[in-house]
């Protein structure tokens, strides 16, 4: 790593520790019912969607209760996601005069919105209408981050209770989440961002004339689209020269804010963040990089707060960043080496002052190659999704990290909310194997962990690598799975293996190269997108249940503290070890091969 | 009506709005399981 990569990174990691705890404070006052800055603004608004709606925001919820609310409001989002892509032609705001999404395509689609993974088989640009994306797509980034903060604070509010059938009102915390949290950092992101150029409009594509017509040879084919051989065998060609380009507009700004601040990652266009209109500046690509982890990270302390010591969500926040770390830079030295092959062709991939050296295919030079590293990292171990380099381009190791990122569970910062509440329930299982070792019922945070919670914990673990080695056996060993691969090889594999893991953990990158618009991955995608949300979530709403029903049993000196660096040490080996052992078979099938082949 | 909706719904529109339901009404299955667990 060059000492530049080091700067970068550290300043990016301050940036996101200065931010962690206002947020996390101000959040804490959100979901607390304390007064905050904006309540003269939005309270009336929120009382008013409560009268509307019926609530009686007073009324708290079982488990049970709790858990349908926010079941009910996802069915009924991912049918209207659906209706409204397969209508969209005759809906308004369509300058394009796009037609009805294919039924497959909109399936996956409303599924990967719905569950916040935002996986996206389609090119936004080319498919998608401006209502589509404003009215279905945009709402959907901050309901499902809504609904995936406010599943955390009621398994928060199960872990400080004392014997209470209550876990809080899933339609308050869905409604002062977005009322109060993403739609004010939305609004201030967005109006950035469109200071730095991203567009912001609902005009026509232009077309405009290129500064410098390219001229481009492609192949002649057939009408059954077979090259076409000239008299030597050779393919034939034929020269064309390009003089004018489509310049896609839209309502980006307000999307891509919320999707990076609600770790959904849906792009605009097809190529998200590496397209300048999503991601034109360092700046913008820099304050898009911090919005990836800063609730998740500041959730860690709106949790330490909101359980009475902060010193627990300094913890939990110190293990994911520890991992983070590490993962940023095996990601930078390994696209820093470069790749053997060319190097093997004479071309100079040192750094220098003069290019960045290493390995810069599908990365945009303006990022360069820390950049991009950070931000597969972060936005893999996030759940966030978002690109600003092609994952499929890296090293076979640089590859391999955002693929390891995703298969930790999606618990290094992971999604807004799921994140904190998957890695909190990766330390009741800390806990409970250090209590097996000393022979002792284990506690957390004062609540004994029983059988009970021990079998939901072992869903919420067991259900993401279930899916995703499943899903890719099938795709592995069937013509339709197989026809979609660029690459054969280890390569193929890992294309396949990414996009399963993608998909089964909320994350919704892609590793490219893989054509997943068919209906095989749009339907398979599909039903793993929710399998991987809800089934995850309904056993974490049902430990929160159950702890909120227990007694707290004050710390005594038996008591495993949750707090310090030797429980920070055990909580990262438990969730590397899950990963390890559940993974690296399948990653030494895709990228471990491809990186031992490419030194041959 | 019947013949537009004939047109307009695919066997893969029935298709993805039958999986979207039989997944929900797995899931409140599931809510039932880890009650009695």
């Amino acid at each position: 790593m060059t000492a530049n990569d080091v700067l970068q990174t550290l300043l990016y990691l301050a940036v996101i520790l200065a931010l962690t705890k206002p947020l996390g404070v101000y959040m804490a006052h959100v979901y607390e019912g304390e007064r905050t800055l904006l309540d003269p603004v939005l309270g009336p608004l929120e009382r008013f969607l409560y009268r509307a709606a019926g609530v009686r925001a007073d009324e708290g919820m079982t488990w049970k209760t709790y858990t349908l609310a926010m079941l009910a409001f996802n069915a009924l989002s991912v049918v209207v996601v659906y209706v409204m892509q397969r209508v969209q032609g005759w809906l308004p705001l369509n300058p394009q005069q796009f037609g009805a999404v294919s039924a497959d395509s909109a399936f996956n689609t409303a599924t990967s919105f719905a569950t916040n993974t935002n996986w996206q088989g389609y090119g936004g640009e080319m498919t998608m209408s401006y209502l589509t994306q404003m009215l279905a797509l945009t709402v959907q980034n901050f309901v499902s981050a809504a609904a995936g903060i406010a599943t955390l604070i009621a398994f928060i509010r199960g872990l400080r209770a004392k014997h209470s059938k209550t876990i809080g009102n899933f339609w308050v915390d869905l409604v002062r989440t977005t009322l109060y949290i993403l739609l004010p950092m939305s609004l201030v992101l967005a109006l950035l961002l469109v200071s730095q150029g991203v567009v912001q409009n609902f005009s026509a594509y232009k077309t405009v004339s290129l500064l410098q017509p390219t001229t481009a040879s492609t192949p002649v084919k057939d009408a059954e689209g077979n090259p076409v051989l000239d008299e030597q065998g050779q393919p034939k060609t034929e020269t064309s020269t390009v003089t004018e380009q489509t310049l896609p507009m839209g309502p980006a700004a307000a999307q891509v804010a919320i999707k990076q601040l609600g770790t959904n990652g849906g792009g605009f266009f097809n190529v998200n963040s590496a397209h300048p209109f999503e991601n034109p500046t360092p700046w913008t690509n820099f304050l898009e990089m911090i919005s990836i982890l800063l609730i998740s990270s500041a959730l860690c302390y709106t949790f330490g707060k909101m359980v009475g010591d902060t010193r627990q969500g300094w913890a939990v926040l110190a293990a994911m960043m520890i991992i983070l770390v590490i993962g940023v830079g095996v990601a930078v030295w390994a696209e820093q080496q470069g790749n053997p092959r060319i190097d093997a062709l004479g071309v100079d991939s040192r750094a220098s002052a003069l290019q960045a050296g290493g390995n810069m295919e599908g990365k945009d030079v303006r990022f360069g190659i820390v950049n991009s590293a950070i931000w597969a990292t972060a936005t893999t171990g996030a759940s966030n999704g978002s690109v600003n380099a092609m994952h499929d381009s890296f090293t076979p190791l640089g590859g391999l990290v955002p693929l390891f990122m995703i298969q930790l569970g999606e618990v290094i910062y992971g999604g807004v909310g799921s994140g904190l509440y998957g890695m909190l329930i990766f330390a009741i299982v800390a806990v409970f194997v250090a209590g097996l070792m000393v022979g002792r019922t284990p506690e957390y945070l004062g609540k004994k962990i029983e059988a009970y919670e021990m079998k939901m914990a072992s869903l919420v673990i067991l259900i993401p690598p279930l899916i995703v080695l499943v899903c890719t056996a099938i795709a592995c060993v069937t013509e339709a799975g197989l026809a979609s691969r660029a690459n054969t090889g280890p390569h193929g594999f890992s294309e396949i293996l990414y996009a399963f893991s993608s998909m089964g953990n909320n994350n919704g990158s892609a590793f490219a190269g893989l054509n997943a618009n068919t209906p095989f991955y749009n339907l398979l995608g599909g039903v793993a997108m929710l399998f991987a949300r809800y089934w995850l979530a309904i056993p974490t709403l049902a430990i929160a249940g159950s702890l909120a029903q227990k007694k707290l049993v004050p710390a005594g000196p038996g008591t495993l503290p949750t707090h310090t660096p030797l429980f920070v040490t055990l909580l990262i080996g438990v969730v590397l070890i899950v990963g390890a052992l559940t993974f690296l078979p399948a990653l030494a099938l895709g990228p471990v091969v491809e990186h031992l082949l490419l030194q041959t | 009506m019947g013949r537009f909706f004939q047109e307009a719904v695919s066997m893969m529109d029935i298709l993805s709005l039958g999986l979207t339901v039989v997944f929900f009404a797995l899931s409140v299955g599931l809510i039932a399981l880890c009650d009695r667990l």
